[in-house]
């Protein structure tokens, strides 16, 4: 004999479709007016859901919905064209870009292979001495001094013409007979051309 | 003796929503409108609107907002109509799209919700030309709403699936794309969570739990 607890707890999670004239809680319904009546009231009010849903008109008309839909997927559509097109134009931009890019600097290469280097031996200057005397004479683009370390010389790399004004200096200062001498306060100019110092000693 | 002849009427369900195609004919709609026939795909429109708006009747806040997502629906089935294979049954399909846009939109609302600060947004209030129609709608969603605001999306879809609409809790698994365990599962906290409701707000409740 099913209790009513026992009743409302089996009403309260199986199928009411499945309770079926022999089952436990149509036996107990069947002899207890109480669970009878609560029952009834699930078992109409989620018939009453169950139609409520069924029953409910939608605000749009299909016709409408379906121009809507044909519309709004060519929309869609096109967006998915416009953003396949803009990113291949991004890609083919960056691709050209980075082309550009690439060749200069491949041409700016090339050019700094071309431009002579010269490396001269010191006889009683420093490395450092010598590339403060020739750097204000390497002024082209492209043009630069390095020591090496560990070696008494410079190399330097640049225009000939900026070659035989550096050399006049490092000739004057590094000749044999100035090594034991003070450097003097002022160095005799090459010639009339020589540009402005401005550069910081030992640029590369 | 008390009657309980309502037990059995529970059996006779109401007509479930569909267009009164054949799976067959359904199969075909989709098979013109894929080649690009506009007339095919209104008749699809047509046989499947109310289907999808009563399964977007159980995601959404209001009757609004299941038109939206009946209308999303729509774009997105014709968007993927060439994806379609035809190895499942259409209306399975179009369920699967509907469940989707609904659930994104949730989601969507949810983040908009969190971002602002604010709580999830009430029933949007769309003007309407008929105030008659409006005011039936408001009241047939704020009766769905009495019984679903408290369940979860997933328990509420089951609950619809299988009893309401009386579709086989194995279907529904295979509809949704889980367990069938898990559809019972969550049947049956559904029910235990609506019918302890239902329950409790009945007068010969406290007369009967004794």
């Amino acid at each position: 004999m099913t209790t009513c607890s026992e009743c409302l707890a089996e009403m309260s999670t199986v199928r009411l479709a499945d309770a079926g004239p022999g089952s436990a809680v149509a036996l107990h319904c069947a002899q207890c007016p109480e669970c009878a009546a609560v029952a009834q009231d699930v078992a109409y009010a989620e018939r009453r859901l169950a139609y409520a849903l069924s029953n409910a008109q939608p605000g749009m008309l299909p016709s409408e919905v379906s121009v809507n839909a044909l519309e709004g997927s060519e929309r869609l559509r096109r967006k998915r064209v416009g953003r396949w097109v803009r990113g291949i134009l991004v890609a083919a931009g960056t691709g050209l870009v980075a082309f550009a890019a690439n060749d200069y600097y491949m041409s700016k290469a090339e050019q700094r292979g071309q431009i002579p280097m010269e490396t001269i031996s010191l006889r009683c200057l420093t490395p450092e001495q010598a590339i403060e005397l020739v750097t204000p004479y390497l002024r082209s683009s492209g043009s630069a001094v390095y020591m090496t370390k560990g070696l008494h010389v410079i190399t330097m790399r640049g225009r000939a013409d900026e070659f035989i004004s550096a050399k006049i200096q490092l000739k004057y200062r590094d000749a044999p007979g100035q090594c034991s001498l003070p450097v003097p306060l002022t160095a005799p100019q090459p010639d009339a051309t020589i540009p402005p110092v401005s550069g910081t000693p030992g640029k590369d | 003796m008390p009657d309980l002849s309502f037990l059995q009427s529970l059996e006779t369900r109401p007509p479930v929503v569909a267009g009164g195609l054949s799976p067959r004919d359904l199969q075909n709609l989709v098979t013109l409108a894929k080649r690009g026939d506009e007339a095919a795909f209104t008749d699809l429109v047509t046989s499947q609107h109310r289907a999808v708006f009563r399964w977007a009747l159980t995601f959404a806040r209001d009757g609004d907002e299941a038109d939206e997502i009946t209308q999303e629906t729509f774009v997105m089935v014709h968007r993927k109509l060439s994806q379609f294979r035809g190895d499942s049954p259409v209306e399975g399909w179009i369920y699967g799209i509907t469940r989707s846009i609904a659930l994104q939109r949730r989601r969507r609302v949810k983040r908009r919700a969190l971002l602002s600060g604010s709580r999830m947004p009430g029933v949007v209030t769309v003007y309407n030309t008929d105030p008659g129609a409006r005011v039936d709608r408001e009241r047939f969603m704020a009766y769905v709403r009495h019984f679903f605001v408290e369940l979860p999306p997933r328990q509420r879809e089951v609950f619809d699936l299988v009893d309401l609409q009386g579709h086989d809790p194995s279907e529904v698994a295979e509809l949704i794309g889980i367990k069938a365990a898990t559809v019972r599962g969550n049947l049956f906290k559904a029910r235990a969570s609506l019918r302890a409701q239902l329950i409790a707000a009945n007068p010969a409740w406290k007369e009967a739990d004794r």
